[in-house]
């Protein structure tokens, strides 16, 4: 079977890295980026069957801006987004509950930082598992 | 201390002008039938009720005016109502003025009534303003005085029937005696009353600025707080998730020794994320102003957080049980925030409940109010810290030694969100015997929150 493709947008490289190690390990094939510009590049060359993304980076919506345009483009609308999110602590928004309005919040899935590798991969698995 | 604007205060004032001149008026026809009608003295009845009866109107038209300014709210609702007051005590000493000259003039006692408007003219207005009113009001009552002197007009005595007509107002010493050391005591009053008055004043002005600078500083302290714990918190999640990767054995297998301190490594990082993230929760609730409100069932709540918790009591053989009061109405509030409460508590007496003990969570119909409760047999806390125990950074001086996982934040989050939803709560305690956690929320809190 062919390996999965995931893509993780974040800008934390430390994060990533370990991320990365995490996704590896159950034989995901990862690409990284380190903001939305990048993000896009290597989602058009990549094509990833799943983008990590990142919701605080060079602002604090940024991870939100890019999961919106991705929802909007043909190519993309189908692939599923996974959130990271450590901001619900400064918003107070609790980003799983307002998650059934896709129109504010565009992601498929979210989870808090840190990561746990045992949620990471569940929710992971679970959606590329939609997916299909 | 409550920070009372300025022009709130003078329009509490002005009310409070309106609602005495209600009892003076009563107490000026009280007065005249008691003369009239028991003591039997000489009056001018008709005219002192036909004053009585202008200070009525002048009343009303005070309160119209007042309540169409407020509703108006215009920019300078200051001078408005200083208007108003000027019109209501300027009215006020013509008024007491013809009252006096019906009866008796100089010859009645009651002239000395002037000294309460001048009093209350110290009290609202600036000391220019008194210094003219009472000027104003001197000469007004030095001009009666002089007419009925000279006979220009009438004199009405103030004799009881029967007796001679006392002629005190027409002896030139007398009247020149009297008058002059009024006037003088008059000036003295008013320039006691005055400096006393524009000191209080200040002193108030510079508490309520001390208070606006402290609740200033208060809020960017917390919104410091704030940046550095997001900060400090997303290192710390960077910090985790690699030992994660260590720990999980991800990225290879470890030695005996190595597992074990890098699994203290990550055990203490969990621990101190925790606490970066009630700190976090905890300043952004004390910061944000607005808070979402939806009525919900506090019924369903309880159940919710019950089955999120309830694999916590069974690692630990704690029976977890809920009795709700099937009468519980929806309440009005931040469904979030209470349900985090009640996860809170219930988590707090799993925790500090020895194996085998009981959790209690009931809840209950009050009047305008919901009550919950969360009981245990614990290991309580002493009597002594009770009134602590919602304080930050608090833990029980029986618990230190026990637990290492706690942060002393949660209890401090459960208060302020209480508060935040209009609710109390506190507790009962005994050690070695149990807790209760009893809080109440209002079923329609205020909207200004």
């Amino acid at each position: 079977m062919e390996k999965k493709k995931i893509l993780i947008v974040d800008d934390d490289k430390d994060l990533t890295i370990a991320i990365q190690a995490i996704l590896e390990n159950k034989n995901y094939n990862v690409v990284t980026a380190i903001n939305k510009t990048e993000g896009w590049e290597k989602l058009k060359s990549e094509k990833p069957d799943l983008t990590i993304l990142d919701v605080m980076m060079d602002t604090s919506h940024e991870g939100f801006d890019m999961a919106r345009e991705i929802k909007k483009d043909e190519s993309f609308k189908d692939m599923p987004i996974l959130m990271l999110t450590s901001i619900s602590d400064v918003t107070g928004v609790n980003f799983r509950a307002a998650a059934s309005d896709p129109d504010w919040l565009p992601a498929d899935e979210y989870i808090d930082k840190p990561v746990e590798p045992e949620e990471l991969l569940e929710q992971v698995e679970k959606l590329l598992t939609n997916q299909e | 201390m409550d920070l009372v604007p300025q022009e709130t205060r003078l329009i509490k004032r002005t009310f409070w002008l309106i609602n005495h001149r209600w009892i003076a008026i009563g107490a000026v026809i009280l007065f005249t039938i008691l003369a009239k009608k028991v003591i039997k003295v000489e009056i001018q009845d008709v005219a002192l009720y036909c004053v009585s009866g202008l200070l009525v109107i002048e009343n009303l038209l005070a309160l119209f005016i007042l309540k169409k300014i407020i509703k108006r709210n215009p920019v300078n609702l200051n001078n408005s109502v200083k208007k108003v007051i000027h019109f209501q005590i300027f009215a006020d000493l013509i008024a007491l003025t013809v009252l006096l000259h019906y009866s008796g003039g100089i010859g009645n006692p009651f002239f000395t009534v002037y000294i309460f408007h001048l009093v209350i003219a110290s009290i609202l207005l600036s000391e220019l303003e008194t210094y003219v009113l009472t000027t104003f009001a001197l000469l007004l009552f030095g001009l009666v005085v002089y007419l009925e002197y000279t006979g220009i007009i009438e004199h009405y005595c103030l004799c009881r029937e029967g007796y001679t007509h006392q002629s005190l107002y027409q002896e030139g010493t007398y009247v020149f005696r009297t008058y002059s050391s009024f006037a003088i005591t008059s000036f003295i009053l008013v320039y006691l009353a005055s400096s006393i008055g524009k000191r209080l004043r200040n002193q108030e002005n510079s508490l309520s600025r001390a208070i606006e600078k402290l609740q200033k500083q208060d809020a960017i302290k917390n919104e410091y707080v704030l940046r550095v714990t997001h900060d400090i918190k997303g290192n710390l999640a960077a910090i985790q998730t690699n030992l994660a990767v260590l720990t999980n054995k991800i990225v290879g297998s470890l030695d005996e020794k190595q597992e074990e301190f890098l699994n203290r490594a990550y055990q203490r990082t969990i621990k101190l994320t925790n606490f970066v993230k009630n700190l976090l929760r905890l300043t952004n609730m004390r910061l944000k102003e607005e808070f979402d409100k939806e009525a919900f069932s506090i019924n369903d709540v309880v159940i919710k957080s019950v089955n999120a918790v309830e694999t916590n009591a069974i690692d630990k053989s704690i029976k977890l049980e809920y009795y709700i009061d099937d009468s519980v109405d929806n309440i009005i509030g931040n469904l979030l925030s209470i349900e985090e409460v009640i996860t809170n508590l219930i988590l707090n007496s799993i925790k500090y409940t020895p194996e085998k003990g009981d959790v209690t969570i009931r809840t209950q119909n009050l009047k305008n109010q919901v009550l919950v409760e969360i009981e245990d047999n614990g290991v309580g806390i002493p009597k002594e810290e009770h009134e602590k125990v919602f304080d930050e950074f608090f833990r029980g001086s029986n618990v230190k030694h026990i637990k290492e996982d706690s942060t002393g934040i949660g209890l401090s989050l459960v208060k302020t969100i209480i508060n935040r939803n209009n609710g109390k709560i506190w507790i009962e305690s005994e050690e070695g015997k149990g807790s209760i956690f009893r809080f109440t929320l209002p079923k329609n809190p205020p909207d200004n929150n």
